[in-house]
C-alpha cells in the first residue's frame, strides 16, 4: 500500500497574542493519499486556515508533526530558512484573492515560482504557456491581472500553483471571490487535476456545494478534526442553503 | 537578472511617487556634484593664486633686500619733493657713477598724472617695522595722482642686476631695449585705462602700446616706459627727475649718502635703508597674512562644501528610506505571497534593495544632467552666496566627479533601502492568506 503523500501526527497550534492565548488547532491527525481531492470545511474561526498554513509550511505547529511526500519528510523539524525550498519545489498555493503580481502579465505570473529552478528563459516561458493552455486561456498570455476576469485570474493562479509540478496543492477558499458559475468551473478544474493528473489537492472551503467535488471531506470545529459536523450542516440549512445530502442535490451541481 | 528586471518594473508601479522622490534625489545629486566640482575648482584656483603670489612676494622680498643699498636722489621736477626747482641734468649720472663705493646709477624721469595734476605727490608713509593694516608700516601712495609715468633706461644688464623694471609680469612681456612706444602697466591700471596687453593707451596725447601687465605691492600704479619716451612725453630732454644710486654694500650706504648730500645740497638724498628696516619683515608678515587669508577662505569653502555634501547624502538616504519603508508596508501581502511561492528571505531582501538602488541610479543620472547645466550656478550659490569669499569659481565637472556622484546616489539608494528590505524579508508567508 502506497504511503500517504501528507500525514499529520498530533498537530496542534496555540497562538499567544497580547497576553491572550488561543488554541487554534488540537491534536489533528490526518492522512492524505496521492490524487486525493480533500475538502476541509468548517465555520469561521474553526481552524481551517490554521491547518492549511501548517500543511503548507507557512507556519510552525506548537506540537505535532507534518510529514510530506512519499518519503515522509518531517517539515516541522526543518529550520525556517529551509522551508522556502520545500514550498517552491513541493507545494502550490491558490488563494482566495488570487494574489497575482499586479504588474506582471499572466504568463509572467505563472513563471514566478520557476525562478531559481528553471534557468532557461525559453523553457520557463514554454512551460507557462502549456499551463495557460491547460487552463483554457492561452489568449490571455500578455494580459495583466487588472485586465482579466475574476475567473481568469483564478485560473492563472492555479496555473502558477502547478508551475513546478508540486506534490501537493493547497487552496484557501479558491471560490470565495467568484460567482456561482465561475466557482463551479474552478472547482471542476481542480477535481480534474486530481483525477486526471493525480494531483493531490487540499481545499479549504466554507461552501459544502463546492466540497461535493472532493473525494474526501473533513470537518473542523474548535480546532478539532472530525468526519462529519451535523451542527454545521444544520446551521447552513437554517440559513437556506441547499446541501449535498438533500435528495435533490445528490449529484454535483452543474452550471447552466 | 529576473529579479533585476522585476525590481525595475516595480519602481514604475507608482510613477508619481517614484517621480517625486526621483526629482528630489536628482536635486540632491546635482547639488552634491556641483559643490564637489566647486570645491575642486576653488582648491585649484587657490593653489594657482598662492603660486602666483608666492612668486610675486619672493620677487618683492628680493627687491627689498637689494633696495637696502639704494639711495634716492631727488630733484624738484616730478612728484618728488626736493629743495631745488631745477631738474637734474643727465650729466649727473656720470658724476655719481664715478663716486667711491657706488655700484650703479639708475636714472629716472617720472611724473604723476591724474586730477588734479598739480596735487600729484609721491609719498612714502608710515614707520619702518610696522605691519599691514595697523599703525605704521610703510606704503607707497600718490596723493591726487591716478598713475605715475616712470621712464627708466631699458638696459637688460642693469635690469637683471637691479630690477629696474617689475619682475612679476602676469600678462604679456617686459619692455625691451629700444622700445619707445611701448609701456608696461600695473594690473590695477588695466581697469583704469580699460586696456590690456595689445591695446593702445593715450597719455597726454601720445599713444603707447601695452606690451605687458605686472603686479607689485610696492609700486601699484606705475606706467613704465623707456627713459627717452618719458623725456619726450614730459618735455624733459636731457633732464632727469631722480636717481637711484646703489652702493656697493649696505655698510657703504651712509658714506655714499653723505658724499651725495655734500655734492648736491639742493637735492634730496634719502637712503632706503633708513625707511626699510623691518620692511623685509613687513613683507614676510604681509605674505603670511595674505596666505593665511587665502587658506582661511579655502577652508571656509571646503567646510561649506563638505557640510553641503554630507547634508545631501543624508537627505538622499532618508528619502529612499521613507519611500521604501512605505512601499514595504503597502506590499506586505505581496511579499507574503512571494514567500508562500518559495522565495527566500534573501530573495525578498535583494529585490527591495535593487528597487531602492534603481531609484538612486535614476535620480543620480538625472541629477548629473542637472549639474551639467547648472553646476556653476549651484556652486556659487552655495559656496559663495554673497560673493564675500572673493573666490572666482569656474566649475567644470570631471568624469571622476560624475562617477562619484552616480556611485553615491546608488549607495544612498542601497543604504536607504537596507532596513526596509530587511523588514520585508521578515514578513511572514502567512500574510499571503490575510483577508482584506
Amino acid at each position: 500500500m502506497a504511503r500517504p503523500i501528507l500525514k499529520t501526527i498530533g498537530l496542534s497550534k496555540r497562538y499567544e497574542t497580547d497576553g491572550n492565548s488561543v488554541q487554534a488547532l488540537s491534536n489533528v491527525n490526518l492522512e492524505i493519499d496521492r490524487g486525493d481531492f480533500v475538502a476541509i470545511m468548517g465555520p469561521s474561526g474553526s481552524g481551517k486556515t490554521t491547518l492549511l498554513t501548517l500543511l503548507g509550511c507557512l507556519d510552525k505547529p506548537t506540537k505535532g508533526r507534518v510529514l510530506l511526500g512519499a518519503k515522509g519528510i518531517d517539515v516541522t523539524a526543518m529550520p525556517e530558512g529551509s522551508l522556502y525550498s520545500i514550498r517552491r519545489r513541493h507545494l502550490g498555493f491558490i488563494f482566495q484573492s488570487f494574489n497575482l503580481m499586479p504588474n506582471l502579465s499572466a504568463v509572467e505570473n505563472i513563471e514566478l515560482p520557476m525562478e531559481g529552478l528553471i534557468r532557461s528563459t525559453k523553457r520557463r516561458r514554454k512551460r507557462a504557456r502549456v499551463l495557460l493552455r491547460m487552463m483554457e486561456i492561452p489568449h490571455r498570455e500578455k494580459h495583466k491581472p487588472a485586465q482579466l476576469s475574476a475567473g481568469e485570474q483564478q485560473r492563472v493562479a492555479i496555473a502558477r500553483a502547478l508551475a513546478n509540478g508540486p506534490a501537493l496543492i493547497l487552496a484557501d477558499e479558491p471560490t470565495g471571490n467568484l460567482d456561482w458559475e465561475t466557482s463551479l468551473s474552478i472547482v471542476n478544474m481542480l477535481a480534474r487535476l486530481a483525477t486526471e493528473q493525480k494531483r493531490t489537492i487540499v481545499m479549504v472551503t466554507h461552501d459544502p456545494q463546492m466540497a461535493v467535488y472532493a473525494n474526501k471531506k473533513l470537518f473542523i470545529r474548535d480546532g478539532k478534526l472530525r468526519d462529519e459536523d451535523p451542527v454545521y450542516f444544520e446551521a447552513l440549512r437554517q440559513a437556506g442553503r441547499h446541501l449535498p445530502d438533500e435528495p435533490a442535490d445528490a449529484e454535483p451541481p452543474q452550471a447552466d | 537578472m529576473i529579479t533585476l528586471r522585476r525590481a525595475f518594473r516595480n519602481i514604475l508601479r507608482n510613477r508619481f511617487r517614484t517621480l517625486l522622490v526621483g526629482v528630489v534625489l536628482a536635486l540632491c545629486v546635482a547639488v552634491f556634484v556641483s559643490v564637489l566640482a566647486g570645491v575642486d575648482a576653488s582648491e585649484a584656483a587657490t593653489a594657482e593664486m598662492l603660486e602666483e603670489y608666492g612668486e610675486a612676494a619672493e620677487a618683492t622680498l628680493e627687491q627689498t633686500e637689494q633696495s637696502m643699498t639704494q639711495i634716492m636722489v631727488m630733484s624738484g621736477r616730478g612728484p618728488f619733493s626736493g629743495d631745488s626747482d631745477e631738474p637734474m641734468d643727465e650729466d649727473i649720472v656720470a658724476e655719481v657713477s664715478a663716486m667711491d663705493d657706488v655700484a650703479a646709477v639708475v636714472h629716472v624721469v617720472s611724473q604723476g598724472f591724474g586730477e588734479p595734476e598739480s596735487a600729484a605727490e609721491f609719498h612714502i608713509e608710515g614707520e619702518p617695522g610696522g605691519g599691514p593694516g595697523g599703525p605704521g608700516g610703510p606704503s607707497v601712495s600718490f596723493r591726487g595722482a591716478d598713475y605715475m609715468v616712470y621712464g627708466v633706461p631699458l638696459d637688460p644688464d642693469l635690469d637683471e642686476e637691479y630690477h629696474v623694471l617689475p619682475v612679476s609680469i602676469v600678462e604679456g612681456r617686459t619692455l625691451e631695449e629700444g622700445e619707445d612706444s611701448a609701456v608696461l602697466i600695473s594690473s590695477e591700471l588695466t581697469e583704469y585705462f580699460g586696456a590690456g596687453v595689445g591695446d593702445t593707451i593715450d597719455i597726454d596725447g601720445t599713444s603707447f602700446e601695452v606690451v605687458g601687465v605686472y603686479t607689485s605691492t610696492m609700486m601699484p600704479n606705475q606706467v613704465y616706459m623707456s627713459l627717452d619716451a618719458a623725456q619726450d612725453l614730459l618735455d624733459m630732454e636731457g633732464e632727469l627727475s631722480s636717481l637711484m644710486v646703489y652702493a656697493d654694500s649696505v655698510s657703504a650706504v651712509d658714506d655714499v649718502a653723505a658724499e651725495l648730500e655734500s655734492a648736491y645740497p639742493d637735492y634730496m638724498v634719502m637712503a632706503m635703508a633708513d625707511m626699510q628696516s623691518g620692511f623685509g619683515d613687513f613683507i614676510q608678515r604681509e605674505q603670511e597674512y595674505i596666505i593665511s587669508t587665502i587658506d582661511s577662505n579655502l577652508a571656509s569653502i571646503q567646510s561649506l562644501g563638505i557640510g553641503t555634501i554630507a547634508a545631501t547624502g543624508v537627505i538622499s538616504v532618508l528619502l529612499i528610506f521613507g519611500l521604501m519603508f512605505y512601499t514595504v508596508r503597502e506590499r506586505t501581502k505581496e511579499i507574503g505571497t512571494l514567500k508562500a511561492l518559495g522565495f527566500s528571505n534573501s530573495d525578498v531582501m535583494k529585490q527591495f534593495m535593487y528597487e531602492g538602488s534603481y531609484i538612486g541610479l535614476i535620480g543620480g543620472a538625472v541629477g548629473l544632467g542637472i549639474a551639467a547645466l547648472a553646476a556653476s550656478a549651484f556652486a556659487s550659490l552655495i559656496l559663495d552666496p554673497g560673493g564675500t569669499l572673493g573666490t572666482s569659481v569656474s566649475v567644470s565637472i570631471t568624469l571622476f566627479t560624475m562617477l562619484l556622484g552616480l556611485g553615491v546616489a546608488v549607495v544612498a539608494g542601497a543604504l536607504g533601502s537596507l532596513y526596509p528590505s530587511w523588514r520585508a524579508s521578515r514578513v511572514s508567508p502567512m500574510e499571503a492568506l490575510r483577508r482584506e
